[in-house]
């Protein structure tokens, strides 16, 4: 008697994973996705202009990159996001919920990446900037061909564990009312009191998705380091 | 060509190059010699501008330039007319051995990165790597990335190159290669300022040696007058003693083996 009504109970959770996993997953495709994938590019932008400020020690700009990059590390996510959500309509300032998350992300993120993007720059052996002016490049023609493609390559590891984070982190925008994958998960859990096999659900949807981006973060460090899948290719002729 | 007036350079309160005085002729081949310290890196960065010199006049194809208040123009103009070639290669680690070549070129809007490439093979070609054209550096030995620097040097077609030790950082295998291509450019008249500790090279290709030493211009005389009949006691000393002379000897020992 009483295992059948562990198998039926069984049987139920059974079905609601199976009816809420496409629900879960929607909201991570038509939200988590697009809001770090927008939320990244623009910290990249973000990032590569504080970064190359800084490079170059522009007198004043870099002072306040440095404040930017100071309030933006040393302060919690959650509460940037209240600040901005909750705190910001106190001085008439309201934003909507996604437009909201995306400009805390961005700044937060390119804060980090900054940094990352600046060691990537400090990198660069001065002898090539050098030879670099000496062929005849300008400042500009340095930094486009020869410093920033080196950076690139040097931060892209710390970007893609960035890029990581930050997915995972999105599931704190629930607090500022975007209805993602966490939001939707509690919904659920508010109606079927099933807690465990619905936060469990959601963990692993979490980790199919960062489990792409890890496969990606390998193929990208592959593609990027040529000479050494060229070594690879010769040992394995040999 | 190439006319330098007491040009000055100090570091903070250190004065490395005190009033130096040179000129290079077209076609010729200059090697500055002298003990380690003495400005030789100092005095060759500051014709390129990698060091700002600060006063003095520096007169490049027949038009003269004030050092201390030179504008961006005229370095840009004058750097598009020399190549560098440094005592670490400092080749762009992102390019391969036929990307490097044709950087210059390209980017200075000289040629065509198709007109390009034809060149840079060839140049290539000419300091024996055309085989290593889609080598990166870090799949180059020192030797090559040198060469490959030489090559880089040439595809603008400069008047003049400038060389700092370039076969310093190379062990003494490697050196062979890379002195074998200089004098190739020696004799076909490429115009040379050949920083260098290899003294056998100077007595052979240049034409010419300013001998340095605290920052001044101690001797400068023709290279068979600087090796056979010394006359500045100190460069009789510097001559005798130290690495470098050994160096030579042993060099000649070989040669005579
Ligand atoms: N960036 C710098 N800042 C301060 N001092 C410097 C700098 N570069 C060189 N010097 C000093 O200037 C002097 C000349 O240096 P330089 O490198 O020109 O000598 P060099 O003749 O090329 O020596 P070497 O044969 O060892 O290469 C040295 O005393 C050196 O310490
Ligand atoms: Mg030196």
């Amino acid at each position: 008697m009483s295992n059948l009504l562990l198998f039926a109970a069984g049987n139920k959770i059974i079905s609601l994973l199976i009816s809420s996993f496409p629900k879960i997953l929607l909201r991570g495709l038509i939200v988590t996705i697009p809001l770090t994938a927008i939320s990244f590019g623009c910290a990249m932008v973000i990032a590569t202009f504080v970064a190359m400020i800084q490079y170059a020690k522009v007198p004043i700009a870099r002072k306040i990159c440095q404040i930017y990059i100071w309030i933006f590390r040393g302060t919690p996510l959650l509460i940037q996001l209240y600040v901005v959500f909750f705190g910001l309509p106190n001085l008439g300032i309201m934003i909507d919920p996604f437009p909201c998350a995306v400009l805390v992300f961005a700044l937060n993120e390119g804060a980090y990446c900054a940094e990352t993007m600046r060691a990537g720059l400090e990198s660069v052996p001065v002898g090539q900037i050098e030879a670099g002016y000496c062929v005849g490049m300008s400042y500009f023609q340095v930094m486009r061909r020869i410093v920033i493609p080196q950076a690139l390559k040097a931060a892209f590891p710390s970007l893609s564990n960035s890029l990581i984070s930050m997915l995972k982190d999105t599931s704190l925008v629930a607090n500022i009312t975007v209805a993602e994958m966490f939001m939707t998960t509690q919904r659920i859990v508010a109606r079927t009191y099933e807690a465990l096999a619905l936060y469990l659900e959601l963990a692993a949807i979490y980790l199919i998705f960062s489990t792409v981006l890890t496969v990606l973060q390998h193929k990208g460090e592959n593609y990027l380091d040529v000479v050494g899948r060229r070594k690879k290719k010769k040992n394995a002729e040999s | 060509m190439l006319k330098v007036e007491h040009l000055k350079k100090s570091f903070q309160d250190t004065t490395v190059l005190e009033d130096i005085n040179l000129n290079v002729e077209k076609g010729e081949v200059v090697a500055v010699l002298g003990p380690s310290g003495s400005g030789k890196t100092t005095l060759l960065r500051c014709m390129n501008f990698l060091e700002r010199a600060d006063s003095g006049l520096l007169t490049f194809d027949g038009v003269q330039h004030r050092l201390e208040r030179i504008s961006k123009e005229e370095i840009a103009s004058i750097r598009r007319k020399t190549a560098f070639v440094f005592q670490s290669f400092n080749l762009f680690a992102n390019r391969t051995a036929l990307g490097n070549v044709i950087e210059g070129p390209v980017v200075t809007g000289k040629m065509t990165v198709h007109e390009a490439k034809v060149r840079g093979m060839q140049l290539l070609e000419k300091v024996g790597l055309a085989d290593r054209a889609d080598h990166y550096p870090a799949e180059l030995s020192g030797g090559q990335q040198q060469r490959v620097a030489i090559a880089r040097a040439l595809a603008t077609d400069p008047e003049i190159i400038y060389f700092d030790e370039p076969t310093s950082a190379l062990d003494p295998k490697l050196k062979g290669e890379v002195l074998k291509v200089m004098s190739d450019l020696a004799t076909e008249g490429v115009t040379m300022m050949v920083v260098t500790h290899e003294l056998s090279f100077a007595r052979n290709a240049a034409h010419r040696i300013i001998y340095l030493e605290n920052g001044e211009i101690l001797e400068e005389a023709s290279a068979k007058d600087f090796f056979e009949h010394p006359t500045n006691p100190k460069v009789i000393d510097f001559l005798a003693g130290g690495d470098e002379p050994k160096e030579l000897e042993t060099k000649e020992t070989n040669s005579l083996n």
